[in-house]
């Protein structure tokens, strides 16, 4: 499942290029628990726990391709990025 | 004792910096403020302030440098600052330094925003080395640290280098690695992850496709992770976003970009509004200081220089300070709050438009401060490609001290604040328009993947004031070195003669008989006079000396003949080719033709923009010049719409700005 189809869930897999995928592996992302908070156009900022401690990202439209996730729950609101329209979560 | 301060981007290393070496290097509350490192001497210490890098396999300029200073720096000992509430990813870093055996003592930064307890006492017998907290408030920190610096060991052996895997790998590599002068399990891991670097000093064969060929590269980061999970296991309560996510369901809600825009606007009316009438105090005081020396009885040329060279010259660049401390101090405020990091995803969107990142937003911002830092930061961008148009737009957005020079004109002329603002919008549009051709001739940046947001926290007094107190410094000093040259120089040029020496008369002048010979090229714009020509000129080393030079040939209203001829010299000021420090900085940057390439581009808009603004308003008021302003703008839209065709047809084919990423 692609990280903007949910609101919520478990990172568990990261593709992309070498320099890619080292950047948000060593950023400690796989294995992280993830929460959108705000999405606004192609961009999605959101909170990414792990071992108790929290940091917040945004995320672009390129990340959804790359990282993989195991949802929690669906939200048809955010199941891709609105282009026009701006919405808070 | 020589040592470096390193961590993670955005954790307060060069605030730390700033407070054990006394000095006032730029600080804010975003990732890539420091891009280069910096060493200062105190006492017999030698401090270092490097880059903030992720990892000891570097994915940008900055990381390469703060790669090499660690590994093959010749430190004493290395201050690993880390932020309280984000220690689990801070500390990924800290491992590689354990696997590569260097001396490190761990700061633990911003205590005081601590979101639950934290047992650094733990934390130090679980990694084996000193452990101190600091904080932006906390008192006698800079002992503290300087303390634990000393006491610096080589932390416990992490677990995982014990691991069948990396032994295995590290006995394969072992007498490369201590050949290329490093430890054959930190060469291991390396090797493991796909490090190039690392692959290319042992001689091993790097794919350059690893995630594609390689087995397990993740490997080491999951160890690495699973070692710091255990030493943090009851050391750290779990953070609470609460607040800032409560403020961002405002900041980044519906209201955004009215927020964005309203932010912006008061930003803009407290810097001009509040300013003016503390810049009208200073310019009276000039006054009561310039009497006195007219009615002094020393030398006229001696009396000349003092009053028009430097009272008028460098005191009228100094009158603008109130509006420009406000700038510094409202940009700071923005800046330690955490709005700016804000700024860049509210602002992703439109930049997108234009080929570049929301990063792009923080350059843009700062350049309403000063280019030559707005040019610095470009660095940050995404790939160098983007970082040049970037570096080359944001000049058309008015600096600090071309506001000091609207202030005065329009001030003079009565202009109104309007005229102020509409430079501004100018300026946006041109920056706007230059992105875009450019964008024509480059793929767009691919760096909207993945960008840290720091927390909301109160502005700290200490780090909003040593931010204003470098800025005003900075601007203080090019007051009193480059503006001061500039005014002796151009007062010299102004009101001495080759034949007669010195006249006291601007119209016998060198300045004057030089700026007559240029002056023609001005005059479809309005103001084809040699004593405009000379400012403009002069402003080509710093945009604070067109003041100075209009004071030093007998005050700013003899150069123009109205308001419109005012608002015309405003236009091209606006516009026109960057100060010297700028296109420095861009030539250092991303190259001499960059740098060239600024000087026409910014020379061309200035002219077209001014040209079209004067010739337009002149049809209003003269039926001669009608038929002249028809030709000229047929003419301009005749050569806009050649150019436009021939960006066009090229930009498929043609790559200006080549990515190197």
């Amino acid at each position: 499942m692609s990280l903007f189809s949910r609101n919520s869930g478990v990172i568990i897999a990261i593709s992309g290029d070498d320099a890619t995928h080292r950047r948000l592996v060593d950023m400690g992302l796989l294995g992280a628990r993830y929460v959108i908070r705000h999405k606004r156009g192609s961009l999605a900022l959101a909170d990414i726990s792990c071992g108790g401690q929290t940091f917040s990202v945004s995320f672009g439209a390129s990340a959804e391709k790359l990282i993989a996730v195991e949802g929690e729950n669906e939200n048809s609101a955010l199941r891709q990025p609105k282009r026009r329209k701006d919405d808070a979560l | 004792m020589k040592i470096a301060l390193c961590g993670n981007p955005n954790v307060g290393k060069t605030t730390l910096y700033n407070r054990l070496t006394r000095s006032s290097e730029p600080v804010g509350n975003w990732h890539g403020v420091t891009v280069e490192a910096r060493v200062k001497r105190v006492g017999e210490d030698i401090i270092c302030d490097l880059p903030g890098a992720y990892s000891l396999t570097p994915l940008s300029k900055e990381e390469s440098v703060t790669r090499d200073e660690i590994l093959y720096g010749d430190y004493d000992a290395i201050l690993f600052i880390a932020e309280v509430n984000n220690l689990r990813r801070n500390l990924y870093l800290f491992t590689q330094l354990a696997e590569a055996k260097k001396r490190v003592a761990i700061v633990v930064n911003m205590m005081d925003e601590a979101r639950g307890n934290v047992d650094l006492r733990l934390l130090e017998d679980r990694l084996g080395v000193p452990v101190v907290g600091a904080s932006d408030r906390y008192k006698g920190v800079a002992k503290s640290v300087m303390e634990a610096a000393k006491s610096a060991r080589v932390p416990l052996e992490p677990s995982y280098i014990r691991s069948k895997e990396v032994a295995a790998a590290a006995s394969a590599v072992e007498n490369k690695a201590r050949t290329a002068g490093l430890l054959p399990s930190f060469a291991a891991l390396k090797l493991l992850e796909c490090d190039k670097d690392v692959a290319v000093r042992l001689g091993e064969r790097h794919c350059g496709d690893c995630t594609a060929c390689h087995a397990d590269i993740d490997l080491p980061a999951r160890m690495r992770y699973a070692y710091i999970d255990a030493a943090l296991s009851g050391v750290v309560e779990k953070t609470d976003m609460s607040r800032t996510a409560r403020i961002d369901r405002i900041v980044l809600g519906k209201a955004a970009v009215p927020l964005f825009l309203l932010v912006m606007a008061a930003v803009f009316v407290i810097t001009t509004e509040v300013g003016k009438p503390l810049s009208n105090l200073l310019l009276g005081l000039l006054a009561y200081i310039d009497a006195p020396v007219h009615a002094s009885e020393m030398q006229p040329w001696l009396a000349s220089l003092i009053s028009d060279g430097i009272i008028r010259g460098v005191g009228g660049v100094l009158a603008f300070l109130p509006q420009v401390s406000l700038l510094f101090l409202l940009t700071a405020l923005l800046q330690d709050s955490g709005y700016m990091s804000r700024v860049a995803f509210i602002a992703d969107r439109f930049f997108e438009r234009l080929g570049l990142s929301g990063r792009a937003a923080f350059s843009a911002v700062l350049a309403l401060g000063c280019s030559v830092t707005s040019v610095l930061s470009a660095r940050g961008e995404s790939s160098v490609d983007a970082g040049r148009r970037t570096a080359l737009a944001a000049p058309f957005l008015p600096c600090s001290a071309r506001l000091a020079v609207f202030t005065a004109i329009s001030s003079y002329f009565s202009l109104g604040g309007f005229v102020t603002a509409g430079l501004y919008a100018l300026g946006v549009t041109a920056a706007i328009c230059a992105l875009k051709i450019m964008s024509l001739f480059s793929k767009p940046a691919g760096g909207r993947l993945l960008m840290e947001v720091p927390p909301y926290r109160l502005p700290s007094a200490r780090r909003v004031a040593s931010s204003v107190v470098k800025s005003l410094t900075s601007f203080i000093c090019r007051v009193g070195t480059v503006v001061f040259a500039a005014s002796v120089i151009m007062w010299v040029l102004c009101n001495f003669s080759v034949r007669y020496g010195f006249t006291g008369g601007v119209e016998s002048s060198i300045m004057f008989t030089v700026s007559n010979a240029i002056a023609p090229v001005f005059l479809p714009l309005g103001f084809g006079n040699a004593r405009a020509v000379a400012a403009l000129v002069s402003g080509l080393i710093a945009k604070e000396t067109v003041i100075s030079t209009l004071g030093a040939l007998g005050g700013v209203g003899s150069a123009f003949s109205g308001q419109l001829a005012a608002t015309s010299f405003l236009i091209f000021t606006c516009l026109y080719v960057p100060c010297a420090a700028t296109l420095a900085a861009i030539s250092k940057e991303f190259g001499f033709k960059y740098a060239l390439m600024s000087v026409v581009m910014h020379t061309a808009a200035a002219y077209a923009a001014t040209l079209l603004f004067y010739q337009t308003a002149v049809s209003y008021t003269s039926d001669r010049a009608l038929f002249y302003t028809v030709i000229t703008i047929s003419a301009i839209l005749v050569v806009a719409a050649i150019v436009a065709s021939a960006i066009k047809r090229r930009a498929d084919g043609m790559k200006l700005f080549e990515s190197r990423e």
